[in-house]
């Protein structure tokens, strides 16, 4: 099914003087999981209030296939739209299966008897929430995970086309996060469309088809989560220095955010990008590379290295301000794609290829370019051009020494520390290069105070 | 399925506790008189009412018939019908306002009644009614819940803490008002004091039509209604979204209660505890499921009434019941919180 399920059109909510949701548009197909993020405040639990009619719009229409809910009852809305409330605190001590068997209500009149079809509902959503062996129990005596499952089956137990959530993984472990999620995207799969707010970008990457990024009322991206979840949109409605990788298991976004100087910086021209390129099919602002280059009027600073002390190390510099520039690093190794997102610039070599003559240049360069150039976990045998080309050309070598041996990642007969030692051993070397080690302190209080003391 | 068979089973149960109560009551008095020969009364009067064809064996003396049908039992019928209608509406108004504070008189409906019948004790004003004290404190609580409902609505929303709040205010000025006439009630100012404690001492059989009247179909009304409070319990939120259409049910739900309490405290006084007690005892052990809790609390609450007016009546010195209602079930209820945990309310 393509055409949309649900058809939110101009969509405004005041109350008083406070606008909550501003001209707000979405559509959702049917089976589609779509995952509502934004800040604190940003409208996301407005927005779920309205789908399902319990708060009323100002202005706009909300359409459930035919349905105006605007206009429907309450019996006819919960017959379309089941809601797993945020606040899962339930004061009466009913057990378990009375609060499920609620569920049905939507579908009985006020004098029905029980029958056989709410029976197979109500079991049928115990046995999705798996919650066989506490149903029984007063609620009360659960806890806060086993209410939000037994409030998740009470609205499964509604048998509706469309399921509300918010906040579904708020108050639960890391493993029932995932599971309540499983159980939704398993119902997504049914056909089922799934709407929820969720705080946790990463569960929203691995999980929704659609990310819908709200940001004070408005949605400022609305596509795939690996268009939504990019370091510009995100700043522009987060703040701080979120980096997106991708995590190496689920092979979907991670989004890691970094205190952060620059961001403030480019604040206005995000948002007002953001806002210009809205509601189109997917919108993507910019990329990593063109909002890192707006700010370029830092020192540059060159990386040379693999793996994590790399990434660790340029993350902590673009995240303080600096431009940086990363290579040679093999063409999709986790060093180079985690640059190409979070880097100004990343120079790639082909995979098991030696560094030919054009990347020298290239590589000269960018060291001269640079004001620093780092040597982090650099490989002797293979990056030995490079490191010879760096202490050529560059003014400031920094080499980056583990802060914490436990940490030391793949430490082999190859990928050594490069010490101030080896640095000496050199058979030339030039008298005007400036050779430092970080010690025990941070990459970015070494560069600053080198680059302050010149 | 489950639940009604829990229902009926329990509302088996305290229907025949409050048949026992009343027959036994019935016996209790300045004279004497055995349960079987009540028995016998009650039977012989429900069958020269319907018909049964039953014969009993024994026949009572006309004088037993009379203290026993005339005297003893339109007092006992009011006290079951009042504590039946107080402890209902108790139960609906605590699980409306999900507060375990709430009783029956909650949004200022014993306070409005109050000040209908101590004016019409206190100001001599005669109006062509044998009930005018009723019919007045009946007027007067309904006026009274409707103005604290519309004082607490704003654009069309009426939020239960506002409700509340309101509630509280309007009971405090209207207790300024009760005050006030008290100042000047001179020599009726005893009427007024057992009015307001409670009595049901001088019943009719007038007095018990009237509450007969208003309370079963009301009554009725709310056992419908019981799923829906159910769903309300977990808040209007998810009320809305299990298609409860919340500001209708929540006005039907107190509009309910509040004319059951108002018929109830028109005919007898301010009976206070009852509706408030017997409620959360009944929660402590059926559990909060209304359509077991509200007939369990009904049926409980009209046998705790019984009882306690049994005691009331049959000191030297007729005592208002409202004084034994508190008296003894301020301790029942001490007494269930600390055997059972009360965790939620």
């Amino acid at each position: 099914m393509s055409s949309p399920f649900i058809t939110i059109k101009n969509l405004s909510i005041t109350r008083g003087s406070v606008t909550i949701l501003d001209e707000v548009d979405l559509t959702a197909r049917e089976g589609a999981f779509l995952g509502v993020v934004g800040p604190n405040g940003a409208g996301k639990t407005t927005l779920l209030r309205a789908i399902d009619g319990s708060i009323s719009t100002t202005t706009g229409s909300i359409h459930i296939g035919d349905i105006a809910i605007e206009s429907a009852d309450a019996t006819t809305i919960s017959q379309q739209v089941a809601s797993v409330p945020q606040d899962t605190s339930i004061s009466f001590n009913f057990d378990g299966r009375t609060i499920i068997e609620m569920g049905r209500t939507p579908h009985r009149s006020r004098f029905a008897t029980w029958t056989e079809t709410d029976d197979t509902a109500v079991e049928q959503a115990i046995n999705q929430v798996d919650a066989d062996a506490f149903v029984d129990q007063p609620v009360t005596t659960l806890s806060g995970g086993e209410q939000q499952r037994i409030l998740l089956a009470r609205a499964l137990a509604q048998q509706t086309p469309v399921l509300l959530l918010d906040e579904p993984t708020a108050s639960l472990d890391i493993h029932r996060q995932i599971q309540t999620l499983e159980s939704v995207a398993r119902l997504v799969e049914t056909g089922k469309t799934a709407i929820a707010a969720i705080h946790d970008l990463n569960l929203a990457a691995r999980y929704c088809d659609i990310i819908c990024l709200l940001t004070e009322g408005s949605i400022t991206a609305i596509g795939p989560p690996a268009e939504v979840l990019t370091t510009p949109t995100l700043a522009g409605t987060f703040g701080g220095y979120p980096v997106v990788t991708t995590d190496l298991i689920t092979g979907t976004a991670n989004v890691t955010t970094l205190p952060d100087e620059r961001a403030k910086t480019t604040d206005n021209t995000t948002n007002d990008q953001s806002t210009h390129e809205q509601h189109d099919e997917s919108t993507i602002v910019g990329d990593s590379s063109e909002y890192s280059r707006e700010t370029s009027s830092q020192p540059i600073i060159h990386i040379i290295g693999h793996g994590q002390p790399v990434i660790t190390a340029m993350s902590e510099l673009v995240a303080a301000g600096y431009t940086v520039t990363v290579g040679p690093a093999p063409a999709g190794s986790v060093t180079a794609t985690t640059a190409d997102r979070v880097a100004t610039s990343v120079m790639t070599t082909p995979a098991y290829k030696p560094i030919t003559e054009s990347m020298t240049t290239e590589l000269r360069s960018k060291i001269d370019a640079a004001a620093a150039v780092v040597l982090a976990n650099v490989d002797l045998t293979k990056d030995a051009n490079a490191i010879v080309t760096a202490v050529d050309y560059a003014e400031n070598i920094i080499t980056l020494t583990q802060q914490d041996p436990q940490q030391k990642p793949q430490q082999d007969a190859t990928h050594n520390n490069l010490t101030q030692t080896s640095i000496d051993e050199l058979p030339y070397s030039r008298d005007t290069v400036n050779t430092k080690t970080t010690d025990d302190k941070s990459i970015v209080s070494v560069i600053e105070e080198l680059l302050a003391s010149d | 399925m489950r639940v009604q068979f829990r229902a009926i089973v329990w509302s088996a149960g305290l229907t025949g506790v409050l048949l026992l109560a009343v027959t036994l009551s019935a016996g209790v008095g300045p004279v004497d008189i055995a349960p079987i020969t009540v028995t016998y009364v009650l039977i012989g009067a429900i069958d020269s009412m319907i018909g049964l064809g039953v014969t009993v064996t024994q026949i009572p003396s006309s004088i037993q018939q009379t203290i026993v049908l005339s005297v003893r039992l339109p007092r006992i019928i009011l006290a079951a019908l009042v504590g039946f209608a107080l402890a209902s509406a108790g139960t609906v108004m605590q699980g409306f306002f999900r507060n375990p504070m709430a009783d029956p008189s909650i949004i200022g409906v014993s306070s409005g009644a109050a000040v209908g019948a101590v004016a019409t004790i206190v100001i001599p004003l005669q109006i062509p009614f044998g009930l005018e004290l009723q019919a007045a404190a009946f007027t007067t609580a309904v006026i009274t819940a409707f103005s604290v409902y519309v004082i607490a609505t704003r654009g069309g929303q009426t939020p239960t803490s506002t409700l509340l709040l309101a509630g509280v205010a309007v009971q405090a000025f209207l207790g300024a008002v009760i005050s006030f006439l008290l100042l000047y009630s001179g020599e009726s100012i005893q009427r007024v004091v057992y009015w307001l404690m409670g009595n049901l001492g001088g019943t009719t059989w007038g007095d018990v039509r009237v509450a007969a009247i208003v309370v079963p179909p009301v009554f009725v009304l709310l056992v419908a209604y019981a799923r829906d409070l159910n769903v309300l319990l977990l808040g209007e939120r998810d009320a809305h979204a299990l298609g409860i259409n919340v500001t209708r049910t929540k006005r039907i739900l107190l509009a309910a209660a509040s004319i059951v309490t108002a018929a109830a405290v028109a005919v007898t006084g301010v009976i206070g505890f009852v509706g408030l007690i017997v409620p959360h005892a009944m929660r402590l052990i059926v559990g909060p499921d209304h359509r077991i809790l509200l007939p369990t609390s009904a049926l409980a609450g009209a046998s705790f009434l019984v009882i306690t007016d049994t005691f009331a009546r049959s000191g030297t010195t007729a005592i208002p019941v409202g004084i034994i209602t508190a008296a003894l079930g301020a301790p029942f209820f001490l007494y269930l919180l600390r055997t059972n945990e009360v965790t939620q309310l």
